[in-house]
């Protein structure tokens, strides 16, 4: 802190008049500062802790405020000093005002400055009591005042607190009716809702949790209060707007889709173009590899041509050479006698390799017992009966195409014909359930013939089932277990199915996919989980084709919620208290209650008065209340609703207003130091804008 | 440190900002066992226990003979609903017309219902208790 600064603005405010102001909310937070500014000049939430951190030298740390959350460490030892908007704790309190003192820059041996304050509505005795008592005891104040931080809201805007009016101020925890006539505030007519902004925190907190037990982030109560702000508003007519929330054109425009962070999925990275390289590198590759195998088959025919036509070449030449000469040919070419000729060309002519099937034996044999010769073979096999297959099945494929082209109703029929159940599919789950019942008859009929019998004659006589371990097969003979057998199956066929109806019949299944999806989006559950999204189907019928933006998308959907029925589900809570299992009237039936008690009656709502920092913030409030206030005062009756300019600061801003041109009335309600010594600590004395006293 | 007008306290860095070996002090944060506060009398020693509202309440309430027009905490009390509550779907949120007599789940549609039968038991009670209709076992 600098002290040049602190110094200047100690001197200042001497001729000024100091006022602090703490606002009665545990969360709402506390307000300091000089009553000849225009705004407080410390804002910051009403909390202390006190914990041990050993990165400080001193080993202890007490922080206030703000400067709580700037500290991990801090978080499991905060504490406020309230308990249900009531000051309880005042050692906390003590500390809150500790650094407002520091921080404005009190460097005497005394609080030298009159003080003014704010208490909740009809305070209990001992919480001004303490209060008191640690001003004038701990700070030396020259000087308190005690007053209801809605009056003074009412005076900056209004200016006076002469006028009729019904002040509905809504805190963190509670919310108040006080009616304001007869120039001051009647507290004996007030009504206090114990329902607050805080009330609205959890109660959406709780209803996210429920909405999404599986969410995988942790959403905090400060979240919850974010999402309040943004999104919560007082519905006009809460029934009908309620009755068409989940309506598609409603819901279209009112579901609020809030994103947290995600993780992104690890993505294919390659573009298009580099996919379809790739595809196509690979299609060039296999051309080659045909074309190679066409060759080499040629040659190889060729070569045998070539072997025929000079072994036939050689037998003709029999006759014209001689025996010895013959003889010599033949050994040239590898044969012993005329008989072996004779069965090289036989065996040439039937060149027998293109026209047999090529058999595979080598796949049959494992790796170990093959040499590494061998094994090359295999390899080479292996991919012979791939591309075989592949061949087969392209082959298939165009006489189905050309049956389908050139004969259509051909083709129809023997589809119709593939789509009856095939007998011998479906006779495996018949022969197994055949199986059942008849284990389980003859389990009867043994029960009844060879042990049956047995009891019958020597009753006592136990059975020896369950002697031999075999005896408990029959149970599992008798168990369902080939169901799922028959179910995969099933998926099996209809998987068939599925791909020939993708090639000849996508539409089909686009519309079937359409269908699924449809249903899931038209029930209540899921427009209220997930608003208008199109659903995503666990098994779609017609093939998916999903890029990167598509995984991104369905990720950022796990970490999604939809705030709907919510955003007016929460703030009607302050109307229908039984929303949240409070027993307590809800607003507009205690304005009603307070309006019936006091003397003025109605003619207070044309000048309804709305601050506070709790409910006074969320859109439509103040039509909803002017709305609902027509209804329960006689017909005619002017109605004006009006809110406060700034809801939180205009309480402090109002009593710094107050205290400094009503100064005749703020110097005859400041208690002294001597009105403490004389009547002790509750002592309070009334003004405008105070609770009301009665002395013990 | 200088101090702005809403009580924002300038960031690290700035030029009012003394350099301190204390990482708390160059944060601007205070350590009030730290800071010394010569505007507190010595002599001065708070209770140590300090009451719950709920206590002080009921202390209070014994204390005096509070005159009857005279408001107190527990006088402006705001009392219970007279009117007939309306019934809303536990889960959704909507206009329920329908109780589950075993459970008192109210529900909008016989989908929720389905949803309803689905919850694992005892999960229910869990919606309940968000208008505090939950079955508190003793």
């Amino acid at each position: 802190m600098s002290k040049a600064h602190t110094a200047g603005t100690c001197q200042d405010a001497k001729l000024k008049k100091p006022f602090f102001d703490y606002a009665s909310m545990s969360q709402g937070g506390c307000r300091a500062g000089w009553a000849s500014e225009a705004s407080p000049r410390l804002e910051f939430d009403n909390i202390v802790a006190k914990y041990r951190n050993r990165k400080v030298s001193s080993g202890a740390l007490l922080l206030v405020g703000d400067d709580v959350h700037t500290d991990a460490m801090a978080k499991s030892s905060i504490r406020s000093g309230f308990d249900n908007g009531v000051l309880t704790n005042f050692d906390v309190m003590e500390n809150v005002l500790d650094y407002i003192f520091t921080l404005l820059g009190c460097t005497d041996d005394r609080v030298a400055q009159p003080i003014v304050m704010t208490e909740t509505v009809c305070t209990p005795y001992s919480s001004r009591r303490h209060m008191s008592e640690l001003l004038f005891e701990c700070y030396s104040v020259p000087s308190v005042t005690y007053g209801v931080d809605a009056a003074w809201s009412y005076y900056q805007n209004a200016g006076t607190l002469n006028d009729d009016a019904l002040i509905i101020d809504t805190g963190n925890v509670a919310s108040h009716v006080i009616p304001l006539y007869d120039a001051r505030i009647h507290t004996n007519h007030t009504k206090r809702l114990n329902l607050g902004g805080q009330a609205m925190d959890e109660h959406l907190l709780k209803l996210l949790q429920l909405k999404y037990p599986t969410f995988p982030m942790k959403i905090t109560e400060w979240q919850a209060h974010q999402l309040i702000d943004r999104f919560a508003y007082v519905a006009d007519d809460y029934d009908r707007e309620l009755a068409g929330f989940l309506s598609p054109d409603f819901l279209k425009e009112h579901d609020q889709i809030v994103q947290f962070p995600f993780p992104i999925p690890a993505l294919d990275e390659r573009t298009a173009e580099e996919i379809e390289l790739r595809r196509e590198q690979r299609r060039q590759q296999m051309k080659k590899m045909q074309e190679n195998l066409a060759r080499k088959r040629q040659e190889k025919v060729e070569q045998r041509e070539q072997e025929l036509q000079s072994l036939t070449a050689l037998r003709e030449s029999k006759s014209e050479l001689e025996t010895g000469e013959f003889v010599m040919q033949l050994k040239d070419a590898g044969l012993a006698n005329e008989q072996e000729l004779d069965a090289a060309i036989d065996d040439a002519q039937n060149f027998p390799e293109d026209r047999q099937p090529p058999t595979f034996p080598l796949l049959e044999i494992p790796d170990e017992e093959l040499t590494d010769e061998q094994k090359q073979e295999k390899l080479k096999q292996k991919q012979q009966k791939a591309l075989k297959a592949r061949m087969e099945q392209e082959e298939l494929e165009r006489q189905d195409d050309e049956l389908r082209t050139n004969h259509f109703d051909q083709w129809l029929e023997d589809k119709d014909r593939q789509a009856q159940p095939d007998p011998s599919c479906t006779t495996g789950g018949v022969h197994a359930s055949q199986q059942r019942m008849r284990s389980i008859a003859d389990l009867a009929a043994n029960e009844s013939t060879a042990t049956g019998n047995k009891r019958r004659r020597r009753g006592d006589q136990d059975d020896d089932f369950g002697a031999e371990d075999d005896d408990w097969n029959v149970y599992r003979d008798i168990s369902k277990e080939d169901d799922d057998e028959e179910e995969e199956a099933d998926l099996e066929e209809l998987e068939k199915n599925n791909k020939v109806l993708e090639q000849h019949a996508l539409f089909y299944l686009e519309a079937l996919d359409r269908d699924a999806r449809a249903k899931i989006e038209n029930t209540t559950i899921y427009r209220f989980t997930e608003g208008c999204l199109p659903a995503i189907l666990e098994k779609p019928a017609a093939p998916q084709t999903i890029d990167n933006a598509a995984i991104v998308a369905r990720a950022a959907r796990e970490y999604q919620l939809h705030l709907n029925v919510e955003r007016i589900r929460v703030p009607e809570v302050l109307f229908r208290p039984s929303l949240v299992g409070l027993d307590q009237a809800g607003l507009l039936e205690t304005i009603d209650g307070v309006l019936r008690q006091t003397v003025r009656g109605p003619g207070l709502v044309k000048n309804v008065f709305v601050t506070g920092g709790g409910f006074s913030k969320v859109p439509g409030l103040l039509e909803r209340l002017r709305r609902d206030i027509v209804g329960i005062v006689p017909v005619g009756t002017q109605v004006s609703v009006k809110g406060a300019a700034d809801p939180v600061l205009d309480a402090w801003r109002g009593a710094a207003k107050w205290s400094t041109t009503e100064t005749s009335t703020f110097k005859q309600s400041c208690i002294t130091r001597e009105d403490y010594m004389e009547f002790g600590g509750d002592y309070l004395k009334e003004h405008a804008a105070s609770n009301r006293y009665f002395r013990c | 440190m200088p101090i702005t007008k809403r009580g924002k306290r300038s960031r690290p860095g700035s030029a009012a900002d003394t350099p301190n070996a204390q990482t708390s002090e160059t944060l601007g944060i205070h350590n009030l066992l730290e800071v010394a506060k010569p505007f507190k009398s010595a002599s001065y020693k708070s209770q140590r226990r300090w009451k719950n509202l709920k206590q002080v309440v009921a202390q209070e309430e014994q204390r005096a003979e509070w005159p009857v027009e005279f408001p107190t905490y527990w006088s402006v009390d705001a009392p219970p609903s007279l009117m007939p509550q309306k019934k809303y779907c536990d889960l959704t949120g909507l206009p329920a017309k329908y109780t589950d007599p075993k459970t008192n789940f109210r529900y909008c549609s016989a989908e929720v219902y389905q949803i309803l039968k689905t919850l694992p038991p005892g999960a229910e009670q869990q919606y309940l208790a968000l208008r505090n209709a939950n079955v508190v076992l003793k």
